[in-house]
């Protein structure tokens, strides 16, 4: 038997280490047997249409979902994709808390959630371009709950939006919204008002067969790799019941990788949080 | 027309200018053009690109023990280094995008941080190694850098323990032709808090020729209006940079003139528009550079549980 988990002697910081590492195997080690049991699922919805549907009008969108399905897809996930008209604001609503609402079955109803659209410049809404039934905004703070309550599956949000998770010092303040209102292991999005490639949400899913969510999603969000300016402000919050699950959770998942992939231990209580930061854009 | 193949002779040995400073100076002398294309490596020049960076973000490791070697994936985007897990290798053969990161770095709470005067420094320590190494071609001259940060917090529900810290300091430089920066050519060079180095990242398209400017290129100056007309009416512009430099969109190689270029989001009401990269020629025409993929038409809605919910073929 090996020996690189005994105590050495009076090496504290040794011990301290190991004891980290042991506490990252078992996180990996319940999540990789959760993957067992449960098949990944994807609820992946985009608006890049925002012109003369009903909404707000602002600027249409490149599509970054379709490549990213393509790749969850051949890593055997299952899921769905809806584009524009088809994808609903009440997808992403707490289905419990009123009729007409979707979340049990999409957006809480699948392992990975992500919306594509635009944000708000307070960072608690997701604005889309089709209208279903009058609406045309989800309000995070008052009307999203994911990982929690109906569905109560999904394990990690990804916001491709401007603004949702921004960071005001010292405290998250706007991204205060996102973190209440949701129970997973990881919420993903930008401190700014990013331009996105299209290849990005796939590129991300693929560097997570090797490397931490967090790590990947900052590398590959940040900019595009043609151009040498116009950098993106990516954030990542990892959540735990310590201080030091949330640091594990944060060094851990990978989502290719399947690790965390189960629903969240709830609830939360302590966040860590990683970015890449070129500045806030027009957020606040 | 001259066709030079690009040299030191070429680089004109100047810093690249604010744009006000541009402005004069196009009015001033006409600009020359460059052909700017995106080189194919060999396997064997990638290789040793990656080895140049790990050299220098991790001189403790040899080349054998870190596992890089052929069967290193270099082919893909990304990896991690088996048996040195903490040290990222990204490769985008596309772009010509070679990186190396300590990725401890990122998630270390940092016990000094040296500042911004000092990463600096290091900073220029580090470029001019950079240069030694041949990364650049003979590209000898590099823009002011953009400095952006790594940064990590925590905290808790009932909003206690609240922490944060930068932890890199990440110098962002390009490569300068005739006095402007080409936008597709760079290097960034993060500087951990401590003061050491933590992440490399070089590559990009290649200056192939320089070319004396067509002269009926040479013309007014039409950018200022459609720079302020890109807000459009009811919304509010933020611009998050605007200046003259060499650019053609990703996996085209052609000549160009500098161009303005204007990274910006619109605040419309509470909604604030994800970001957008434009190309102003000295004519006004526009060229979008961000991902030019468009918008799409309504797709079908197809609940869960329904028989051709998708899933792998």
């Amino acid at each position: 038997m090996s020996t690189r988990f005994t105590r050495s002697g009076g090496d504290g910081a040794h011990w301290r280490r190991e004891s980290g590492r042991l506490l990252a195997m078992a996180i990996l080690v319940l999540a990789s047997c959760a993957r067992l049991e449960a098949q990944e699922t994807f609820y992946f919805g985009e608006h890049t249409d925002f012109t003369g549907n009903g909404c707000p009008e602002v600027q249409d969108l490149n599509d970054i979902t379709t490549y990213f399905r393509g790749r969850v897809l051949a890593d055997g996930w299952t899921g769905t994709q809806f584009l524009n008209a088809a994808c609903w604001p009440q997808d992403y609503k707490e289905s419990s808390w009123a009729p007409g609402r979707y979340d049990s079955i999409l957006g809480d109803g699948r392992t990975l959630v992500a919306y594509s659209g635009h944000g708000c410049t307070g960072g608690g809404c997701l604005a889309f371009g089709y209208p279903h039934a009058g609406e045309c905004m989800v309000s995070i703070g008052t009307e999203m709950a994911l990982g929690r309550l109906a569905g109560n599956r999904a394990a990690h949000v990804m916001y491709l939006t401007s603004c949702t998770l921004n960071v005001v010092p010292p405290a998250p303040v706007s991204a205060d919204v996102a973190l209440y209102a949701n129970e997973v292991w990881q919420q993903y999005g930008f401190h700014d008002s990013p331009a996105i490639q299209s290849g990005a949400g796939g590129g991300t899913f693929d560097c997570t067969d090797t490397r931490p969510n967090y790590d990947c999603w900052l590398d590959v969000m940040e900019h595009r790799f043609e151009f040498w300016f116009g950098y993106n402000s990516p954030i990542v919050f990892s959540f735990g019941q310590t201080a030091a699950q949330a640091a594990a959770t944060r060094d851990n998942c990978k989502l290719k990788a399947g690790v965390c992939n189960s629903p969240a231990p709830e609830p939360w209580w302590y966040y860590v949080w990683n970015m890449h930061d070129a500045g806030s854009g027009p957020c606040f | 027309m001259t066709r030079t193949r690009l040299g030191a002779a070429c680089l004109l040995l100047v810093g690249a200018m604010p744009a006000g400073a541009q402005d004069l100076a196009l009015k001033a002398k006409p600009p020359r053009r460059v052909l700017l294309s995106w080189p194919s490596r060999t396997a064997g020049e990638r290789v040793a690109a990656v080895q140049s960076l790990v050299d220098l973000v991790a001189p403790g490791e040899s080349w054998r023990s870190i596992g890089l070697g052929a069967r290193t994936p270099l082919g893909t985007r990304y990896s991690t280094v088996a048996g040195a897990e903490w040290l990222a290798v990204t490769v985008d053969e596309p772009s010509n995008y070679v990186a190396v990161a300590d990725t401890r770095v990122r998630t270390r709470w940092p016990v000094t941080d040296v500042g911004m005067a000092a990463a600096r420094e290091k900073y220029d320590e580090v470029l001019g190694a950079l240069r030694g190494r041949g990364l650049f071609g003979q590209a000898e001259v590099f823009s002011e850098p953009v400095v952006t940060l790594g940064r990590m917090g925590m905290g808790n529900r009932e909003g206690t323990d609240t922490r944060q810290a930068v932890n890199e300091y990440r110098f962002t430089t390009r490569v300068v032709v005739d006095g402007y920066p080409v936008g597709n050519a760079g290097a960034t060079i993060g500087i951990s808090a401590e003061g050491q180095l933590a992440s490399l990242a070089v590559g990009g398209a290649e200056v192939v020729s320089i070319a004396e400017a067509d002269a009926q290129a040479v013309g007014g100056d039409d950018t200022a209006r459609v720079v302020a007309d890109l807000a459009g009416p009811g919304a509010r512009l933020h611009v998050s940079l605007d200046e003259w430099m060499y650019v053609v969109p990703g996996g085209e190689s052609r000549w160009v003139e500098p161009r303005r270029v204007v990274v910006y989001s619109r605040v419309r009401g509470d909604i604030a528009e994800r970001g957008e990269i434009v190309a102003v020629d000295r004519t006004g025409r526009v060229e979008r550079l961000s991902d030019p993929s468009g918008a799409r038409g309504p797709g079908d809605r197809r609940m869960p549980g329904d028989a051709d919910e998708e899933s792998a073929p």
